[in-house]
């Protein structure tokens, strides 16, 4: 067995155990489904606004990397657009088609990303350094802007709300992730552009205040969709999770791949861009649909399949392209 | 002073923390209903992993021990100090028995393992000499002797029978002292030490260490609540002196006299600089005391303690 399944073995070994002791707690009735809703938001209202703003802040974005984080973001908006598509054609939901389209595009770039890529290429190598920041400007920033906003809109489509976009806009202009998001974009420039004083204290205690928060967000993640999680009729949940594991295991790689090979891009850069395309659906992205009122019940266990499939699908691909 | 900056920007960034929830707690993201749920998964799965997961890797050194005789002695002389008080000013019984406990005990489980962990590393020397002083310096001693003084005021107070098993039996078979008595099973047995060193299960434990300091931070950011002192000034001065400001001058002076290291001297004097416990109000409210009283207490000393820790920290350490 090579060292990416042993570390994708790893990580969803811990997050299956993680997500059963949760479910293990609510069965005791240590929590409850209202409880979802506490976690839920204090991913999306807490957590993800201080990772979007510590990315945001903390990562030094260097030109000879825009075409590469481009490929990505094109494909992840491709990806988007292939799964709303076929949603609409099998005649999903608002709710389902807003998980599908949420999960075909996202994967877990950021949680599993950063050890496969380690585990292949060794953890300081310029692979996992480039790594990091395809996941924080090609996947992860997309995520947190038109991510949310399409969650947002398909929760507002379930619950029969009329789409009026000037006050769609205004509600997700104000929202904490995005708020973060260009505050982050202000303190970085004012940091690095205008030099402005006190940059040393930033770095010195609020950079480690959101490192605390990034460290602790696996298993905030982990515990909602361990809440979330809950028998669905295999009838229902088939064709959007076989929709989501054709879309983001296979095709969203294959785009990056034709892409990558279709603008030049060093065979490192497609080779990294690749592997993180073929993560399994975010964990992260299966609350913020359930968050914005998506089907977040079919989010978890479509989550777990595609963990599960990536098993044999990550090692697949790699062995592919070294 | 160099070396303190490490622990003071900890409880900078673990006050930050609380105030950004208090922050959203008053946009109404969070309500007061929210916070059993994260007191729930602090006390019965976040705390005792971490515990456990400390332990398992440690060895049991004599000054441990001699750092949780320190910290037991410093917290008989805070409570004896309190009775003294409240016998001057003439307090009923019910309170007295509140304000010896308030006076005596700290949050060491909930708020001072995540500070030294935040500050030292999870699998830190100093987190495993933290838990030893912790549970044999206070939290054990609370349970075996703490309690059934609280239910002996209690009784007092309401002329009535107060049985304190119940209350001591639940620390007993509760998922901290569990993980407590693993941990220690495990550090004397050398084979199941170094299993529990394993990467597999060092990640596993540190994801729920952690998360732990970001869930007792939405605990603690959920509890505070602005509270009228005025009716409770002179309680709340009594129990302020005694708890945040003797309490950690005791401990640094007993552990000087008695020459322990320099970071187990650290670790008492973070461990007494702690606000009042929550479990001292709970028990208290169970007992037939004031309830709401020893919260507000608990509540004013948290508030007050974001000044006085760092303040202790940098005056004695």
């Amino acid at each position: 067995m090579n060292d990416v399944s042993l570390s994708l073995i790893e990580y969803i070994f811990l997050f299956l155990l993680v997500v059963g002791v949760i479910q293990l707690l609510k069965w005791r009735g240590i929590f409850d489904d209202s409880h979802q809703l506490v976690f839920d938001r204090l991913v999306t209202e807490f957590a993800l606004p201080a990772i979007v703003f510590g990315l945001v802040t903390t990562t030094i974005f260097e030109t000879g990397w825009i075409l590469p984080v481009l490929i990505v973001t094109g494909a992840v908006i491709a990806a988007m657009l292939v799964a709303w598509g076929a949603s609409r054609a099998l005649k999903f939901s608002p709710a389902v088609t807003g998980t599908v389209v949420i999960l075909s595009a996202w994967g877990s770039t950021y949680t599993v990303g950063t050890p496969v890529l380690s585990a292949v290429f060794g953890a300081s190598s310029t692979e996992v350094a480039l790594g990091n920041v395809l996941g924080s400007f090609g996947f992860a920033l997309p995520f947190f802007t038109v991510g949310i906003l399409v969650a947002g809109y398909f929760g507002l489509k379930e619950r029969g709300g009329k789409f009026s976009l000037v006050p769609f806009l205004k509600e997700y202009l104000g929202s904490p992730v995005f708020l973060a998001f260009w505050l982050g974009l202000v303190v970085s420039v004012l940091f690095t552009v205008f030099h402005l004083p006190g940059a040393e204290i930033y770095s010195d205690v609020f950079r480690d205040f959101f490192v605390a928060i990034q460290h602790a967000i696996n298993l905030l993640v982990w515990i909602a969709v361990g809440l979330l999680l809950r028998p669905i009729h295999l009838r229902t949940l088939l064709p959007p999770m076989a929709l989501v594991f054709v879309i983001h295991l296979f095709l969203l790689p294959a785009i990056v791949f034709a892409a990558g090979s279709a603008a030049a891009l060093t065979i490192m850069e497609r080779n990294v861009s690749v592997i993180l395309a073929a993560m399994p659906s975010g964990a992260i992205a299966g609350v913020i649909a359930d968050g914005y009122g998506c089907d977040g019940e079919l989010a978890a266990v479509i989550l777990i399949g595609t963990y599960l499939v990536s098993l044999v699908s990550l090692p697949l691909i790699i062995a592919t392209l070294l | 002073m160099e070396q303190l900056y490490p622990l003071l920007k900890s409880v900078v960034i673990f006050f930050i923390l609380v105030l950004f929830i208090q922050l959203l707690k008053r946009k109404g993201v969070f309500n007061d209903s929210h916070q059993s749920v994260f007191n729930r998964l602090v006390t019965e799965l976040a705390l005792p992993v971490t515990i456990f997961s400390t332990l398992a890797v440690s060895r049991i050194y004599p000054d441990q021990i001699l750092g949780a005789t320190v910290m037991v002695a410093t917290i008989a002389a805070c409570c004896l100090l309190a009775y003294i008080a409240c016998r001057t000013m003439k307090l009923s019984y019910g309170k007295t028995g509140a304000l010896i406990m308030l006076a005596g005990i700290g949050s060491t489980s909930t708020m001072a393992y995540p500070l030294i962990r935040q500050t030292f590393g999870a699998n830190s020397e100093a987190l495993a000499l933290g838990l030893i002083i912790g549970e044999f310096g206070a939290c054990i001693p609370y349970f075996i002797i703490g309690v059934p003084i609280t239910a002996w005021f209690g009784s007092r107070e309401t002329k009535q029978a107060s049985a304190a098993w119940p209350v001591v039996k639940n620390f007993f078979v509760s998922p901290i002292f569990i993980a407590f008595i693993l941990g220690v099973i495990v550090s004397q047995i050398p084979a199941a030490s170094s299993f529990m060193s394993q990467d597999f299960f060092t990640t596993f434990f540190g994801y729920f260490a952690n998360g732990l300091e970001i869930l007792v931070a939405v605990s603690l950011g959920l509890m505070l609540k602005p509270i009228d002192l005025r009716p409770i000034l002179p309680l709340f001065l009594l129990i302020v002196g005694i708890k945040l400001f003797l309490n950690p001058v005791f401990a640094f002076f007993g552990a000087t006299t008695l020459g322990l290291s320099t970071l187990a001297t650290e670790i008492l004097v973070i461990e007494s600089a702690m606000p009042s416990g929550a479990i001292a109000a709970v028990v208290a409210g169970r007992y037939g005391y004031d309830g709401a009283l020893a919260s507000a207490l608990v509540v004013a000393t948290y508030i007050v303690s974001l000044v006085t820790i760092p303040l202790m920290i940098f005056l004695l350490l």
